[in-house]
């Protein structure tokens, strides 16, 4: 797996089975998704696809900390984008913007690791030629 | 061997202006087919089609320079960005706020609409010049899920006072004004139209010249581009603003259908992804493709779950046809990409 995401073309001609370890990593990651929400119904009143939808944007603001490479750093990472906007909820009066705009954390953390990714400007340069 | 040296010389003597807009010709929106396009929906819609389709012909002006902004940030500079969402309903916001606090004429509001969804546009574009393909996606996805969650919470204005302009119960709601020239939905619509054509002639115009060759350079290569001597960082700007200003003016020209009670339904995250998967469908590379991408997701969109057999099977799965669409787009794409040895 680690070879296809480095690079799909010389995994295959190293043999590499592409399309099998493919299949097993989106097999994976949908296990694990199914299983996360299995979990999910309780916590909420009702869920539709607008709340899944704002779910997974969500959960993408973890996975852009991690760099889409560090499960470690995507699960702290989240688990702190949690604990953030669980903290700001019981503003009120002067400070209830805060816990207004408490929806706005993983964005904002988002952001902020992709601009911090992204702090060198770096021009790649294709690896093939353009025709 | 002089005929050879005497051709190669007159070749070198051509004026090259000439040759390169020969060559961008074809590509960009042709000012003959446009107006034949205007006259037709400024003439013949309004007289053949009943009120129900001037709505969603006025939903398709609105909707086609939005698209148009999203597909030429896309398809001629190369930025994937779920953003404009963002700067449509920025655009909205300030323009329904000037119509309820000033006496402006409307199109100037629009037009200052359309100014402050530039300014943000840039603002935005700044930062996310640093990054590129999946990241810039990223990074715009994220600042249309939080402007949505600032217009819901601060809420369209409706009237009231203050920053916000919200009333404070339901029944003291007051329209959206419209332009005095325009009140009825047909003159409204003609308006709409009048303000698209303007708009695609605004980007076909910087399409044409210099920007666009600019934008065509960096969408083939950023590294050949720099060193060409193209100003990669204000050319990319620019494009942000342009498109931001054409969503603005959408969002502004957009707050005149919707009579009372602006909702966030068109400024959500799923209208986010929604608009570049119709986008991608009607085509990125010419200016047309905004106007194709905007008559499936309103008039063939209503089409489906009004009138054909079924109807009530579309009105549930229509959706899902633009997810297939956006599917069979790209996996034929990426297709010819690799059968001419491009990377996707």
């Amino acid at each position: 797996m680690r070879a296809i995401a480095n690079n799909r073309d010389v995994s295959s001609l190293l043999g590499v089975p592409i399309r099998r370890v493919e299949a097993l990593a989106w097999l994976g990651s949908g296990v694990i998704c199914g299983c996360v929400f299995l979990l999910l119904p309780p916590l909420f009143k009702s869920i539709d696809q607008g709340t899944l939808t704002w779910f997974i944007i969500g959960a993408l603001g973890g996975a852009i900390v991690g760099q889409f490479s560090s499960l470690w750093i995507t699960f702290f990472a989240s688990l702190t984008i949690g604990v953030i906007e669980s903290i700001l909820t019981p503003f009120s009066n002067s400070l209830q913007f805060m816990s207004d705009f408490r929806k706005m954390t993983p964005f904002i953390v988002a952001v902020a690791a992709i601009m911090w990714i992204s702090r060198r400007r770096t021009v790649v340069l294709s690896g093939r030629e353009m025709r | 061997m002089t005929a050879v040296a005497t051709s190669a010389a007159t070749s070198a003597e051509a004026p090259p202006a000439r040759a390169i807009t020969r060559v961008t010709k074809s590509r960009w929106f042709s000012p003959g087919a446009a107006v034949v396009v205007f006259l037709f929906a400024v003439f013949f819609i309004p007289a053949y089609f009943d009120s129900f389709w001037v709505a969603n012909f006025t939903q398709m002006a609105v909707f086609s320079i939005l698209a148009a902004s999203a597909g030429l940030l896309y398809g001629r500079v190369g930025l994937v960005s779920l953003g404009q969402v963002a700067s449509y309903g920025i655009g909205c916001w300030v323009t329904i706020r000037l119509a309820f606090a000033t006496s402006l004429p409307f199109p100037v509001i629009v037009i200052l609409g359309g100014l402050a969804a530039t300014l943000i546009g840039v603002f935005i574009g700044l930062p996310a010049l640093r990054v590129g393909g999946l990241y810039l996606a990223l990074v715009t996805l994220m600042l249309a899920a939080g402007m949505e969650i600032v217009l819901s919470t601060i809420k369209f204005p409706n009237g009231g006072s203050g920053f916000k302009g919200v009333v404070a119960s339901l029944s003291d709601i007051k329209p959206t004004r419209r332009p005095s020239f325009a009140a009825t939905d047909v003159t409204y619509y003609r308006f709409l139209v009048v303000g698209a054509f303007i708009m695609f002639i605004l980007a076909s115009f910087m399409l044409a010249r210099k920007p666009g060759r600019a934008w065509e350079s960096i969408r083939q290569s950023e590294a050949a581009a720099l060193a060409a001597g193209i100003d990669v960082t204000r050319y990319k700007l620019l494009a942000f603003a342009l498109a931001a200003f054409m969503a603005g003016v959408a969002g502004g020209l957009y707050a005149g259908t919707v009579p009372k009670g602006m909702s966030i339904d068109a400024f959500n995250r799923q209208s986010a992804i929604f608009l570049i998967a119709v986008v991608i469908m009607g085509g990125i590379y010419t200016l047309w493709g905004g106007l194709l991408a905007a008559f499936f997701s309103t008039c063939l969109l209503k089409f489906l779950t009004q009138n054909v057999v079924g109807h009530q099977f579309w009105t549930r799965f229509a959706l899902s046809l633009f997810g297939f669409g956006l599917l069979v787009n790209l996996i034929q794409n990426t297709r010819v990409a690799e059968k001419k040895g491009v990377q996707a």
